[in-house]
């Protein structure tokens, strides 16, 4: 069987076999770069993603400050209003 | 640097090795060209061989195909820097003279592996085959092999600064 084999790829005409070898690795220097792009590509997405999820966690520390600082104008401005009612309660 | 940091994307983008191997694909294609122009006689050379056997013999379609295949490969080089392409703009610009190199790396390999030059069969008849050492074809043959070989690296790794893909699913 071997033998067989070997006088197939024998009477193969070489130049016939470089020239279909040579389609064939194109071929898969093509697929490899796709691959390799497409790796690329899933890279810078999940980059965008984390710089994203960065991006959001900043906005929601500094919205959280600020509903803090508005918590505590809110206190202050309901103790002096408190204070006000009083005063014209006492007036009156 | 190591081996793997060589070949890692921020070397190989910052470096543009790319560029020049692709530039020096080129030129030798053109000078090949132009070497069969000037004289015919230089079609019986061994990486040449198997171009002109993929283009049926014929000298003048293969002229034309090695300068078809280098001036794409050109306008892919005149590309600017930050711009990327679609896979198939992509393919259609390199593979070509991709395909070519490795049909002269093949034939250079089955000369060196049958340890006598090509042009004695391209030429059936008008030479007599002379055989040399596997070493002494391959050797010469070398710079052929490794043309094709960094022309290959640089198709598979610069794909992935140019190439621009579909959203990813």
């Amino acid at each position: 069987m071997w033998t067989n084999i070997l006088a197939l790829f024998q009477s193969i005409n070489p130049y016939s076999a470089i020239s279909f070898a040579s389609m064939f690795i194109s071929l898969l220097a093509f697929i490899a770069s796709q691959l390799a792009a497409r790796r690329r590509e899933g890279g810078d997405y999940i980059q965008r993603l984390e710089t994203r999820v960065e991006t959001l966690k900043r906005n929601l520390c500094d919205a959280e400050a600020r509903i803090e600082m508005q918590r505590e104008q809110i206190v202050t401005l309901n103790a002096a209003l408190t204070r006000r009612i009083l005063d014209n309660e006492k007036t009156n | 640097m190591s081996f793997k940091e060589l070949f890692s994307n921020e070397v190989y983008s910052k470096t543009g090795l790319a560029r020049y191997i692709i530039m020096s694909g080129c030129i030798l294609h053109y000078g090949w060209a132009l070497l069969m122009f000037l004289d015919p006689r230089c079609m019986g050379s061994t990486p040449i061989s198997g171009i002109i056997y993929i283009m049926g013999g014929s000298k003048i379609l293969t002229e034309l195909m090695l300068i078809a295949c280098s001036s794409l490969a050109l306008w892919y080089i005149s590309l600017r820097d930050g711009a990327t392409l679609s896979s198939r703009k992509y393919a259609f610009l390199l593979l070509p003279q991709l395909w070519l190199l490795c049909a002269s790396a093949g034939a250079s390999i089955y000369a060196a592996y049958k340890g006598y030059y090509l042009d004695a069969i391209t030429q059936p008849g008008l030479f007599i085959i002379v055989q040399r050492p596997h070493a002494f074809i391959l050797a010469g043959e070398l710079p052929v092999i490794v043309m094709a070989l960094l022309y290959l690296t640089a198709v598979i790794f610069n794909s992935r600064k140019k190439v621009r893909c579909g959203p990813i699913s």
